[in-house]
């Protein structure tokens, strides 16, 4: 077995391989190449998180000169690939129940060579020990991937890990608003009209909530990158995010942007979109969305669950693509919860 | 009744993990991207029918084919659309604000049924007021095949899950 070569990180590691592919002439990108790219960072976690076929399944998900580069240490090529994924990147210890690495809110774009993209981790301990449940670990942020189009697919041509970090201080509350009129029962809206959407219309609406959420996070751009996923005349309606506040009623992009306004810089990740559902309607497409926001761990502090939910979502397809029509947020309340606030509502209410 | 044993062996033949690209093999059609993303959205809306219970229950069934299978380490093996919806029924807290299967991850491969795959899955109790929680992880495995209604789920098996916190729904 050869020796792992271990190089020592600091916690701020560059980001030019990422940020110079981006910048230079991109090649457009199919459908099936987002896909199998998708595809790819699916089996990553497959892969790392069973140490399937003794490490070989991880490095072969890389290109023949693929590199790995961790906060711990990197790895370049087969036979490292390979060793690092059987010695595990963080532990030792392989997941009870071979399940661990959680990959939400994947971005990918065309570049030089071949293609990049973003996608955020956060590490789960699943009955670890037999203990029932599952612990949200100390571990997440995102990745940082260059691909490249092999004779077998597509391959991580680079995949670096970037921990969570905030250049601003962190929030102390929900950031997002929340709304409490009850969120629509899910209907088919086929039949009231919509036409069929392609792969490419499905990639692109998936990506605008994903590309939401690094806006958001980071605050790119003053807020441009936030207010790029809406249209102009984009809404999204809430009641005040803490009791007795301003009701949330933001019209347009420019109000819009004032949401992500926060420079945190791009290694901070906290809104993890999953189970992106989306139907063609007459407007263009609708959709829904699951929402956790996550407060990674830092300064001695656990990684916790700050809240949850779903967006609600109309899509139109404009001059310049995909973009969110209007959004609402509804913070998850369960069937109990809803009577006892109908109830105590019904109770509150003036005798007539 | 228990239909179709064959698929028992799909676990060991087809999530051989290789890491590498599945190449379709004899026998195999190709999937398209509009298959993947319409199996992916299939797997979504699992996660919409069973946390919304919406259609009483039928939004979670219809994910299945007619004659489609759950089987999971905590509960028996359900099969048909009826079993199925009577599942989702019985989700207690369900409703269409309520949020609690979150998947991820979602490998797909063509195969000769259709296509194979397998998505991670947290089950997050996290409710406004109360502390959130890790209710149960694991991974599902899945069998799709093509009907005319689209793609649907033939099998799922949930028996790579860890222990769930507290028993019940």
């Amino acid at each position: 077995m050869k020796t792992l070569r271990i190089v020592l990180l600091g916690l701020a590691l560059p980001l030019v391989p990422y940020q110079l592919l981006r910048a230079q002439a991109p090649a457009a990108l199919t459908a099936r190449d987002r896909i199998e790219i998708n595809q790819l960072a699916a089996r990553y976690a497959f892969a790392l998180d069973t140490r399937a076929n003794d490490g070989i399944a991880f490095a072969e998900l890389f290109a023949p000169d693929g590199e790995f580069v961790g906060v711990r240490g990197s790895a370049k090529g087969r036979d490292q690939l390979a060793e690092l994924a059987r010695s595990g990147i963080i532990t030792a210890k392989k997941p009870d129940v071979g399940v661990s690495h959680f990959g939400m809110n994947h971005v990918i774009e065309p570049a030089a060579g071949g293609a990049v993209g973003k996608e955020y981790l956060v590490m789960v301990d699943i009955a670890e020990g037999g203990k029932p449940g599952g612990d949200f670990s100390s571990i997440g942020g995102h990745y940082e991937d260059a691909y490249v189009k092999t004779a077998n697919g597509w391959r991580f041509k680079r995949r670096q890990f970037i921990p969570m970090k905030s250049l601003a201080p962190l929030p102390e509350s929900a950031t997002v608003p929340s709304i409490t009129r009850p969120a629509a029962a899910f209907a088919p809206v086929t039949a009231a009209g919509g036409g069929q959407l392609t792969a490419d219309d499905y990639l692109a609406i998936r990506a605008l909530a994903h590309t939401y959420a690094y806006g958001l996070d980071t605050g790119a751009g003053k807020g441009s990158l936030y207010a790029s996923v809406f249209t102009e005349d984009a809404e999204f309606h809430g009641p005040p995010a803490v009791p007795g506040g301003k009701p949330f009623d933001a019209k347009g992009r420019e109000a819009l942007r004032q949401f992500a306004l926060v420079d945190r810089g791009s290694a901070y990740v906290r809104h993890f979109m999953t189970n992106h559902l989306i139907e063609p309607s007459p407007e263009g497409a609708r959709g829904k969305v699951y929402l956790l926001v996550i407060d990674i761990a830092q300064s001695n502090k656990p990684t916790s669950v700050n809240m949850g939910g779903h967006y609600e979502d109309v899509y139109v397809k404009t001059a310049a693509g995909w973009r969110i029509k209007t959004r609402h947020f509804f913070r998850s309340k369960s069937a109990q919860t809803l009577k006892a606030e109908a109830d105590a509502a019904a109770g509150a209410s003036p005798a007539k | 009744m228990r239909k179709g044993l064959t698929v028992v062996v799909f676990g060991v033949c087809l999530f051989t993990a290789t890491g590498g690209a599945q190449q379709p093999a004899g026998g195999v059609t190709e999937l398209t991207p509009l298959d993947y993303i319409e199996i992916q959205q299939l797997a979504i809306r699992y996660a919409y029918g069973l946390d919304s219970t919406a259609d009483n229950g039928y939004m979670y069934a219809d994910v299945f084919t007619s004659d489609g299978e759950f089987v999971g380490r905590q509960v028996p093996l359900t099969q048909g659309r009826e079993a199925l919806a009577r599942v989702a029924r019985s989700v207690r807290k369900g409703n269409p604000m309520y949020v609690r299967h979150f998947i991820a991850n979602h490998e797909i491969h063509p195969s000769p049924e259709g296509a194979t795959g397998k998505v991670y899955l947290m089950v997050v109790d996290v409710e406004e007021g109360q502390p959130s929680s890790i209710y149960i992880g694991g991974r599902y495995e899945d069998v799709y095949v093509k009907t005319p209604q689209g793609w649907r789920i033939k099998r799922r098996d949930a028996r790579n899950m860890g222990t769930p916190r507290n028993p019940g729904l």
